[in-house]
């Protein structure tokens, strides 16, 4: 600790820290463009000039280490006319076409130039203007604003780990712009809208709509991801208009996805469930929230409870909704007596429940010294944790992964390829030699060594801060529980820590909220195959919640179940196996919590009342639960029913089964989603849809794959239009697909 | 496409720079694919050089269009690159320039009809002291009048 | 004692009287002030704030450009204002409505306007048959501009060496 004075104040401040950030720390107001407290220091936009005594100049705050006994001003004279001069330097360029500039109002030039800029300039020459060519459906460019404060293009470098943009030209005629014809493709390339210190880039979707003084800004979770990114929803007129970041270092710091900042657009789509509908005689009509319930309650009596059989009733859920509601579901089901709840939709293998929790906080990612990615994308499925993994890597962690496709990753990565049916054998090999406790297991003995396993291996033994990060590609292959059992033994054995983001939404609230069947309970699939007379799904769209939409509809429109369907969207397949349909809010418009994958528990409040009749889906099951006569369902606060939910430690993980490891090489089709089709929200974000992430639909595989299937680069394998590319293993193909479940068999 | 022999003349500068500093080489690399291209850079040649360096495309492209050395549009056999930052301005850089370019009957950026020259400005060369001035491939001719222009174009036939 | 005298030689000599005759002979002969309104009118200073007007360009387009300051800036709420991107990538209004029941008639969003799209004209007697009448959309604000466009600009000329 060293003392400097700042204005004459004696400050304490840490021995090489820029001045900026101890002005910061103490209210003390430092003008700024350039600088940026999570991107690298550029000093180039100039504005933060302070006077040192001592210095013949002034100098950047930004970028002058405190030293002790340092004495500094910033606002006398020297400071004054210096930020003045800059800033008329900044406007020479700058059009005054700040009433039609969509930052007008939130513009950090502008609020700079009423405190520090003077109202005449001297410059009388004509002005820079920059023709735009467009970038991408989700930014717009009006790049004659830029001041060429390079925030976007050290946001791509150093943060979304693609440097996209960049500064071409010199002098007067230095633009900022992307170089490829396809603009900006970065996964989080929202936040160059939030970096931007002028209306340069602004939201696209967003544009012309309103001024940023118009709205009211609620705190809110995004619950797409297994982060639950700490966010605002700016509303105006009961819509949600806009999504900015807000901050919270142990989670999202101050990024957001681009899937959770244009996801709104969604909620506000035509496609919205706005009223109860019962279908009476096999014709849909409207009603009133008291029929509806009333038909609905009358189903459950005379299909399931009237004959007490509770446990012929089945209850099933996205992995979108609230802990709040699946615990209400989950509780409505046992109360009756039914242990038959689910919420593993999209699942093949619902026998064995297997239950790998994190034990890593997100936070602690970036410390790990050694991260091995097993089956996963992180960059398309859960941007904001690749976002720490990159970190770690820029701390000097290796990385390893282990999947089946080369991926795009964008940080130092050793990817090995390998097929999803040899990947038991590789991690047991790991195991075994990195010789660790559990390496004497018999089943072990099978695992054939190859160079990457070794070379993993030791890496591990030599790590003292291994991480271990499992994704969702394998979930739906046959060998899910022995590589999920081989990862937990090895992360037992090395004191690895595990990362699960094998799942979406709320996933882990689901689990927390035991959202599973009990003892004697039906699972997902065995519900569906079963045809039980009665069914409660809650927010369920099978088309694409569904691992075989096909399936689930035709098992549930039997004449003989009964289906009541709590949904937000509209939806034909919902429609056909439905007898009533309850409308229910979407996201931002119910209170509730999310739960992310270290188990944190976040509760949000709505920001807007839902369309229509729809009601938040909380209250809808409480009514429900009144309606049955059940005991303990007197809430009047969702924060209640969280309460109740209660801070359980995280469950143990339940993941030693059996370990297999297969000798066959059989082919594995892997399964995607696009990242924009997770759920209905995204699915009607019409932005999103049109960026190239939510267009992808390809099923690739390598040449020897192909010509066992007799395919070529110009067919189409499971209705996919194929491409032949040779960094997928063999015996596999991966399908990366915005299309639904419908025709996914052969 | 980068010809083989660049790539190896190439990868000679490459081994100059310490390992994982690949990018060091970017100028020499661009100067290299220029030369073999006529003398000017095109879009697909920047590609090229990026991915043969593993830099970003854009990080190249910055790197070719700061520097005036490099040509984005198509050359004559000789370049003019005249001068027009301060002391050169201030001495009369713009009316030679001017003069220049009604002598080659070509603007600056274009190519006179022959394909011979071809005129561009470029920032300091630092010849200020014997301002204004310009150079002609690799040659500063300096203290020029119109009289001195005439005599270096016609040299140049 | 003398105040009282005075007085008295004040109400018998008729003086108030014949000061009153005066001035109404003199009126009698004088120029006449009264006008007859509604044929006639008052002369009213160009800065004078009645009836709102949006304005356009000479070329025909609107000035308006929805930055909303207007709105902003009204201390009674009585603008509202919603924008679009129009099909030519301009910012443009789809709605322009001033609740003159709310008004002050303060002048602000002249004031505040940057392209003098929204002006108050001269123009003080209208008249509402409703209460929706009040509310004064886009359509009718444009068509005020239109039909006074040559008064709006002489006011305007005649304050700008004001300013």
């Amino acid at each position: 600790m060293i003392e400097i004075e700042i204005d004459g104040k004696k400050i304490k401040a840490e021995q090489g820290e820029m001045l900026i950030s101890v002005t910061d720390r103490e209210g003390i107001s430092v003008p700024r463009f350039c600088y940026h407290k999570k991107l690298s220091v550029a000093a180039s936009c100039r504005m933060c000039l302070v006077d040192v005594e001592g210095a013949p100049k002034p100098q950047t705050a930004c970028s002058t280490p405190a030293a002790d006994g340092m004495k500094i001003h910033t606002n006398n004279e020297k400071a004054k006319a210096s930020q003045k001069a800059v800033m008329e330097f900044l406007l020479i360029n700058h059009p005054l076409d700040c009433p039609i500039c969509d930052q007008g109002g939130e513009c950090e030039l502008q609020d700079v130039a009423m405190s520090y800029g003077s109202d005449v300039s001297s410059f009388n020459e004509g002005k820079r203007i920059i023709n735009d060519k467009g970038i991408g459906p989700l930014i717009h460019t009006d790049m004659t604003r830029c001041i060429h404060c390079t925030r976007c293009v050290r946001f791509g470098q150093e943060v979304a780990g693609i440097m996209e943009m960049g500064g071409t030209g010199r002098g007067d005629a230095l633009k900022i712009e992307p170089f490829l014809e396809e603009g900006i493709t970065s996964e989080l390339s929202g936040n160059m809208i939030d970096v931007c210190p002028v209306g340069a880039l602004t939201s696209k979707p967003f544009r012309y709509e309103l001024r940023s003084w118009q709205m009211n800004a609620v705190k809110n979770i995004a619950r797409h991801d297994l982060l639950g990114s700490n966010i605002y929803s700016q509303t105006y007129k009961g819509k949600v208009k806009r999504v900015v970041a807000g901050d919270n270092d142990d989670v999202n710091e101050t990024w957001i996805s681009d899937r959770d900042r244009f996801s709104y657009e969604g909620i506000n789509s035509s496609n919205r469930l706005l009223s109860p509908r019962i279908k009476v005689e096999g014709q849909w009509q409207d009603a009133s929230w008291d029929v509806a319930l009333d038909f609905a309650i009358r189903g459950l009596r005379g299909n399931v409870l009237k004959n007490n059989q509770p446990n012929q009733l089945g209850a099933l859920a996205s992995s979108n909704a609230t802990l709040e509601e699946y615990f209400l579901l989950q509780k409505i089901m046992r109360e009756l007596g039914s242990e038959n709840i689910d919420f593993r939709l999209s699942e093949v293998n619902t026998k064995d429940q297997l239950n790998l929790n994190s034990n890593i906080k997100i936070a602690e990612i970036e410390k790990a010294d050694l991260v091995l990615i097993v089956g996963s994308n992180p960059r398309l499925e859960q941007p904001m944790i690749n976002h720490r993994i990159r970190k770690a890597s820029n701390n000097k962690a290796k990385v390893f992964s282990i999947n089946s496709k080369s991926f795009d990753f964008n940080y130092q990565i050793n990817q090995n390829l390998i097929s999803p049916s040899k990947v038991p054998n590789m991690l047991a090999s790991i195991l075994r030699e990195a010789k660790v406790k559990s390496s004497n297991l018999s089943s072990l003995t099978d695992a054939q060594n190859t160079d990457e396993t070794l070379e993993i291996a030791n890496a591990i033994k030599n790590s003292t801060n291994p991480l271990i990060v499992i994704g969702e590609h394998y979930k739906n292959t046959k060998n899910w529980s022995s590589i999920v059992s081989l990862i937990n033994l090895l992360a037992k054995d090395t004191d690895a820590g595990i990362l699960n983001i094998s799942g979406t939404g709320n996933y882990f609230g689901a689990i927390l909220a035991e959202f599973l069947p009990g003892e004697g309970g039906l699972d997902a699939n065995t519900m569906i195959d079963k045809q039980l007379p009665a069914y409660m799904l809650f927010d369920v769209y099978p088309s694409y919640d569904s691992h075989n939409a096909e399936n689930f509809v035709n098992s549930l429109k039997s004449e003989k179940s009964f289906v009541i369907s709590f949904n937000s969207f509209q939806d034909d397949l919902v429609e056909q196996y439905s007898n009533v349909i309850l409308p229910i809010a979407s996201f931002y418009e119910t209170s509730g919590s999310h739960v992310n994958c270290e188990n944190k528990i976040q509760s949000f409040a709505a920001a807007v009342k839902s369309p229509g009749e729809s009601k938040p889906g909380w209250k809808v099951l409480k009514v429900f639960a009144d309606l049955l006569e059940l005991q303990g369902f007197h809430y009047t606060d969702s924060t209640q029913v969280t309460n109740e939910v209660g801070f359980q430690s995280a469950k143990s993980n339940k993941a030693d089964k059996e370990i297999k490891i297969p000798k066959s090489n059989s082919l594995e089709v892997i399964w995607q989603s696009s990242p924009y089709i997770i759920d209905p929200v995204l699915r009607n974000a019409e932005a999103l849809q049109n960026t190239n992430i939510g267009k992808m639909n390809i099923a690739f595989m390598n040449s020897k794959t192909a010509k066992k299937l007799k395919l070529n680069d110009k067919s189409v394998y499971l209705n996919i239009p194929v491409s032949i590319t040779d960094d997928v293993s063999d015996s596999c193909v991966i399908i990366q697909t915005n299309q639904s479940t419908m025709k996914r068999s052969a | 496409m980068i010809s083989t022999a660049a790539k190896k003349e190439i990868d000679q500068w490459i081994k100059k720079y310490p390992e994982d500093w690949k990018s060091s080489a970017v100028m020499q690399a661009l100067k290299i694919v220029q030369k073999e291209n006529n003398n000017f850079l095109t879009e697909e040649l920047i590609n090229d050089v990026a991915s043969y360096l593993d830099m970003p495309p854009i990080a190249v492209a910055e790197v070719a269009t700061f520097y005036e050395n490099f040509n984005h549009k198509p050359v004559g056999k000789h370049v003019i690159r005249f001068c027009h930052t301060i002391s050169c301005m201030l001495n009369g850089a713009d009316d030679l320039i001017k003069y220049t370019e009604k002598k080659i009957g070509a603007k600056v950026g274009e190519v006179s009809k022959d394909g011979l020259v071809s005129i561009k400005k470029v920032e300091c060369l630092g010849a200020c002291r014997h301002a204004p001035m310009f150079q002609i491939d690799d040659k500063y001719y300096e203290d020029l009048t119109k009289e001195k222009i005439d005599l270096i174009l016609e040299d140049l036939k | 004692m003398i105040d009282k005298l005075k007085n008295i030689f004040k109400v018998f000599s008729l003086s108030e009287l014949r000061g009153g005759l005066n001035i109404t002979a003199h009126e009698l002969v004088n120029k006449k002030i009264t006008v007859q309104y509604p044929e006639e009118k008052t002369p009213i200073s160009p800065r004078f704030r009645g009836l709102h007007a949006l304005r356009r360009y000479p070329n025909g387009e609107e000035r308006c450009i929805a930055c909303k300051l207007c709105e902003a800036v009204c201390p009674a709420n009585a603008i509202t204002i919603e924008s679009e991107m129009r099909d030519d990538g301009t910012r443009r209004t789809t709605q322009y409505d001033i609740d003159l029941f709310k008004c002050i008639f303060c002048g602000f969003c002249e004031e505040a306007c940057p392209v003098d799209a929204i002006v108050e004209t001269q123009i003080y007697d209208y008249a509402f048959e409703s209460r929706e009448g009040s509310i004064i959309t886009k359509e009718r604000l444009l068509e005020v501009g239109e039909k006074n466009e040559q008064m709006i600009n002489k006011a305007k000329l005649e304050d700008s060496k004001y300013k």
